[in-house]
């Protein structure tokens, strides 16, 4: 069965279709042009036969306008959500487990900066402003 | 809060769906299926509808618990989901069938079937989907003058979004049917020979037949979707089992049985032996198959071909099923006028048969579904005359004056030859030994002095096995 317009497009399906066509056309404005000829697409598809929004209406998953509508809102003005973000999956290989020397010394010096760092004072050594 | 917005709202509605929805979606998919960008999209506003309903409470204690499911699910259901949730429920099943399907789990795809309607048919009940409709309908002036409201007027025309509302779950049943007659091969050429993919064929016609049977009552039907789509199921059923009956005529009639090979003579009844297998007995299709079966075996007689590389016992051994199914409905009085056919069939069978006992049943029942029938009588009266010889060899076995002794045995086998030879004179009176057996059992009679009452007494056992 075809993908239906109202749950692709996050809309109300009990929007009438003077809302459809504001709600598309607002869209529309923000949209690319290839996003802008598909959001052309749907609308037809939703407006062209009242019997087709109908039912497409009826097969849609129930939504309310208000909740639809403030979620794009909050979008616009908060970020994603972390668990959202899709990150790569971690794959330990083989290189992993080898430890480079120099890597392996490093684990055993204490946790603390670089002595011969740029900017670093030994402890009790005076510094050239004081 | 002090200034608690629609905005706080609606942010605590989207991050309960993004904590419960990929664990619900999960637990649903039985840890199949992760939830992707394109189902957030459909179901973000499901886990908030769930939330505020009573029966939540049984899932949410189990939600992080993959074993405590579907069975938490079955209560929660039990416990009742309003319209909107069971709408979303629909919509969800509808796709996790087609999904299931594709990845050919069976079984799991079965279940979301069942989810999907039982879903469905709550949401069906009462006023919500007209009052649904009455939202979605626009103003008559307001838009699209050409074809909202069907004809208004035309008073025997339905509206149009009565007619959307009626026809609205039958691409679920169409897509069901349509898969089944693509696994059948339906619309395959006669000649094509493919695999029948069984786990396919079984679940297309499980569903279909469940459905049938999920729709036989429902509570609540106010557009007649449900019964328009049952009555669609039941169709759809009778007319794939048509179908198939047809092709099966196809196949046979392309067989040339001078120049056909044993796999391209058997083929036709292989495929249908298989295809009703998996969808069960069918009147039409056990009159069809044993009166083709029939033609085709005179056919295979008379041209010479009955010894053939087994083909015959082959034949008869792939279409017994059908034969049964027929001889029960025409015992059981369910159908007429197949009877004749049906008996042939029996003969064809009762042929082969070594064991007399089985020979002498099938005759019988040759002869009682088809009284009269010549080939059935004239074999029930050869086994019949059989067992008068029995009997009365039997009977020359023992000393003529164990009678005096008080023991009834040869009586009893007397008793049995006679009447065994009046019933083979009753089905075939022109049997050539009738009357050289008639004298057989006269001299028996005399030599052991056994005067028979007039009266013939059924055999019993001890005569049987005597």
């Amino acid at each position: 069965m075809d993908e239906n317009p109202f749950d692709q497009l996050g809309l109300d399906p009990r929007m009438t279709p003077r809302e459809l066509t504001e709600e598309l056309r607002q869209r529309a404005e923000r949209a690319l042009p290839e996003e802008r000829a598909l959001l052309q697409g749907l609308w037809r598809k939703l407006t062209l036969k009242e019997s087709e929004r109908i039912r497409w209406a009826l097969l849609a998953h129930p939504r309310t306008s208000r909740a639809s509508r403030e979620v794009d809102a909050l979008r616009e003005k908060i970020p994603p959500y972390p668990a959202r973000l899709k990150l790569d999956a971690l794959v330990p290989s083989a290189a992993d487990a080898i430890l480079l020397p120099q890597l392996a010394a490093t684990r055993t010096l204490p946790i603390a900066p670089p002595l011969a760092a740029p900017g670093c004072f030994q402890s009790g050594e005076a510094r050239e402003d004081d | 809060m002090k200034s608690w917005t629609p905005h706080h709202a609606a942010l605590l509605d989207a991050l309960r769906a993004e904590r419960l929805l990929p664990a619900l979606y999960k637990r649903l998919t039985r840890e199949r299926y992760e939830v992707d960008e394109a189902e957030w999209q459909r179901l973000s506003e499901w886990p908030a509808t769930l939330y505020r309903e009573p029966s939540w409470s049984t899932l949410e204690v189990v939600i992080e618990r993959p074993d405590a499911w579907p069975d938490a699910w079955h209560r929660a259901c039990e416990r009742g989901w309003s319209e909107v949730a069971e709408h979303h429920h629909a919509l969800l099943f509808g796709r996790l069938t087609e999904r299931l399907i594709r990845d050919g789990e069976f079984d799991h795809a079965l279940w979301c079937w069942m989810e999907c309607w039982r879903a469905w048919k709550v949401v069906l009940a009462g006023d919500y989907i007209p009052a649904l409709i009455r939202d979605v309908i626009e103003e008559p002036d307001a838009h699209d003058e050409h074809e909202s409201q069907g004809s208004p007027k035309d008073g025997r025309e339905a509206p149009a979004h009565d007619q959307v509302a009626l026809h609205l779950l039958e691409p679920l049943v169409q897509a069901r049917a349509a898969a089944l007659r693509a696994h059948l091969n339906l619309d395959d050429d006669a000649r094509a020979r493919r695999a029948l993919e069984r786990r396919a064929i079984r679940f297309e016609w499980s569903a279909l037949t469940l459905l049938v049977e999920l729709l036989r009552a429902p509570q609540g039907d106010a557009c007649g979707t449900l019964e328009h789509a049952r009555q669609l199921a039941v169709s759809q059923r009778a007319s794939i089992g048509a179908q198939a009956v047809a092709r099966f005529e196809r196949l046979l009639d392309a067989v040339d049985i001078a120049q056909a090979d044993s796999d391209e003579l058997l083929h036709p009844f292989e495929w249908l032996a298989g295809v009703f297998d998996l969808l069960g007995p069918h009147e039409y299709a056990s009159a069809t198959a044993v009166t083709r079966t029939v033609a085709l075996l005179w056919r295979l007689r008379k041209t010479g071909r009955e010894e053939r590389e087994g083909e015959f016992p082959r034949i008869l051994e792939a279409m017994a099923p059908f034969q049964r199914d027929l001889r029960r409905r025409l015992e059981g009085g369910k159908t007429f006028g197949h009877n004749s056919k049906c008996a042939d069939f029996m003969v064809f069978q009762g042929e082969d048969l070594q064991d007399r006992d089985q020979r002498f049943e099938i005759f019988s029942r040759a002869v009682a579904i088809s009284p009269g029938h010549r080939n059935a009588s004239m074999l029930l009266a050869y086994e019949h005359m059989h067992k008068v010889n029995e009997a009365i060899t039997a009977s020359a076995l023992l000393p003529a004056p164990l009678r005096h002794l008080g023991n009834t045995r040869q009586l009893k086998l007397l008793q049995s030859a006679r009447h065994h030879l009046s019933e083979a004179a009753r089905h075939f009176p022109t049997h050539e030994r009738l009357e050289k057996y008639g004298e057989r059992l006269e001299q028996e009679l005399a030599r052991t002095g056994i005067t028979l009452p007039a009266q013939d007494p059924l055999p019993d056992e001890d005569a049987k096995d005597g």
